[in-house]
């Protein structure tokens, strides 16, 4: 089994090294496997595993949430909530620093993308931030860290994608991610706030601002909070799966438009092209992703691999951490939904068999893959904050500034996911506390 | 011409999804309020997904929103980098005219058969089937076409977006 197993890992390489599409190399993965291995063909699983992955009513949230967020980013309540948040936290120590953390914390909940998330907080803050002194890179270390928050605090476009893989209610997922996400958002604070005891020059301190104009300010956090409670609250209270909560999300959103008096046929028509491309991207992706996954449990490569963790008599915590071992090294080179789509299916079933809760498993690999956002030499948001910081008149960021920046926020991630895999309840427990 | 009608489809996507929204909104609130409803959102939800999102691809790929892994490509002079990318063209012209081949086949047999949905609906499946088919269709037309532009080098990639 081990030279199939081998075989199937050299073609899924070569067509990443010759630069195929994700979907095509899971595609084709999956069909020169099944006609080199197989002694059956499997040509027919490409009339019904397509149909039945499309056809999936779980991940009809998937483009509702994608469509949610292009609609909202047009909207302007983006700039409203970063105002209302720097007026409460600009006093205190790292005052705007901690502001981009907690706004993408709060703008997670409104979007399902971490690239998405840190373009829109670096696209309010970056501009002023640099021309008010603060240090460069904790700067855009915040925003890029903060920005990852996008896929772990719901909605996230990778749980769905994960849940769908792994069979796990996309609902129990995202409360699942409350939690941590939380942990993760005071972590980033603790860090900011240490890294500015340390050097007082890396954040000013902003002006004082009256009790009158904070409370004022509120008003722009109401849109967004709103929004949060139809999408969060109906799934937490139980009164909507995923997929409505994202449906009342893409209503709510139409309502802030109007609110914000920028609901336009341009609006519209931007939004729904941004939302075909994610969505095109993503369907295809994951019909390479089932069929690759059938041939591969059609070979019996999921048993062989359990036989071979079972033989080397490991516990579920240490495959867990050769897994996270994994997932760094694979993290430093690939985009976070490939990481997903080329391993849950391989590995799926041997952690079925480890006795491994799916559910908190959905976490652990998220935080992993938000790791791999912002760890060089491939890290999406690390290029999207040095691209982004290139505008303006002031001197252009350096790729090495974002990557050192990024430092002390990654020990933070680290730290959260040690504690995660020590304490796995604190992924468990509000999921059955709303849900069982 | 096969740019405009990847445009157009994307365009009656991302719409529908919208729609689709409002749909989903009304049932939800009808049922918990005692208003009509039709119960059936779920099975629309799903022929609507697998509609649009066969009908964004096409889309997706000549706007380069295709994830590709470009730690390799990336570090290649002009001409390797360009046959890189007519390889992954044609790779994803394949795949996806099989793709296409086996879901008309799929559509076909579902006529041939009558089959409808085993619900209350009891929706004629070869409808959306053959909306699928038709958009692994487009994409295999697209992914041509991306191929021809870059053999005459009439292509320009933008960037490519993630999430």
């Amino acid at each position: 089994m081990l030279p199939i197993l081998l075989a199937i890992v050299g073609m899924l390489l070569a067509c990443f090294a010759v630069g195929f599409h994700v979907a095509t190399t899971l595609g084709f993965t999956a069909l020169a496997s099944a006609s080199l291995f197989s002694a059956r063909p499997l040509w027919d699983i490409l009339s019904y595993i397509p149909w039945n992955v499309l056809t999936t009513s779980s991940l009809v949230a998937l483009p509702l949430f994608v469509l949610m967020g292009e609609m909202l980013l047009r909207t302007g309540v983006t700039e409203s909530m970063y105002i209302a948040l720097s007026k409460w936290l600009g006093r205190v120590p790292g005052s705007l620093v901690h502001t981009n953390v907690v706004a993408s914390g709060l703008f997670s909940c409104i979007s399902g993308s971490s690239a998405a998330t840190a373009a829109t907080i670096g696209g309010v803050a970056l501009p002023f931030m640099r021309s008010r002194g603060y240090d460069n890179r904790l700067t855009l270390g915040s925003i890029a860290a903060g920005g990852t928050l996008g896929i772990l605090i719901p909605p996230s476009i990778v749980m769905i994608v994960y849940g769908v893989l792994a069979e796990v209610s996309v609902g129990r997922l995202y409360l699942a991610g409350v939690v941590p996400g939380l942990i993760m958002l005071g972590a980033f604070m603790v860090v900011i706030f240490i890294s500015v005891k340390l050097k007082p020059s890396r954040a000013p301190l902003e002006p004082l601002t009256s009790w009158r104009e904070k409370v004022t300010c509120l008003a722009g956090l109401i849109p967004v909070l709103a929004l949060i409670f139809l999408v969060l609250g109906t799934i937490y209270m139980g009164v909507a799966t995923a997929s409505e909560a994202a449906a009342f999300g893409v209503t709510g959103s139409i309502l802030i438009a109007l609110l914000y008096r920028k609901l336009s046929f341009r609006m519209l028509q931007d939004s729904f092209l941004a939302t075909a491309n994610t969505t095109g991207m993503i369907m295809l992706i994951l019909v390479g992703a089932f069929v690759l996954q059938f041939v591969v449990s059609f070979l019996g490569i999921p048993t062989a691999i359990t036989q071979g963790v079972f033989a080397l008599e490991l516990s579920p915590v240490q495959f867990i951490l050769i897994i996270c071992a994994l997932y760094l090294i694979l993290g430093m080179f690939m985009e976070s939904l490939s990481m997903i789509v080329i391993t849950v299916p391989i590995l799926l079933p041997v952690m079925r068999s480890l006795g491994i809760d799916m559910m908190w498993f959905g976490i652990v690999a998220v935080i992993l893959v938000e790791i791999a956002l912002i760890t060089p030499p491939v890290g999406l948001n690390l290029f999207i904050l040095q691209n982004m910081s290139r505008d303006g008149d002031l001197a252009p960021t350096r790729s090495i500034d974002v990557m050192i920046g990024v430092i002390p926020f990654l020990a933070a991630m680290l730290l959260t996911l040690a504690v995660l895999i020590a304490f796995p309840q604190l992924v468990a427990w509000l999921p059955a506390y709303a849900m069982d | 011409m096969i740019d405009t009608v990847s445009v157009a489809l994307a365009w009656i996507s991302g719409a529908s999804f919208l729609i689709l929204s409002f749909y989903i909104t009304y049932d939800s609130v009808a049922r918990y309020t005692g208003l009509p409803f039709t119960g059936v959102s779920d099975e629309i939800s799903a022929y609507v997904l697998a509609v649009a999102g066969t009908w964004s691809m096409a889309y997706a790929l000549q706007v380069n929103g295709h994830v590709r892994i470009d730690l390799v490509i990336s570090h290649l002079g002009e001409g390797l980098r360009r046959a890189a990318d007519l390889l992954a063209a044609v790779a994803t012209a394949v795949f996806a005219l099989l793709l296409a081949c086996y879901g008309w086949r799929q559509a076909l047999e579902t006529f041939s058969l009558g089959t409808t949905s085993i619900t209350m609906l009891q929706a004629p499946l070869v409808v959306p089937q053959a909306m699928v088919a038709l958009g692994f269709t487009l994409l295999t037309v697209q992914a041509a076409l991306v191929s021809i532009k870059i053999l005459i080098g009439a292509y320009r990639a933008p960037a490519t977006p993630s999430i």
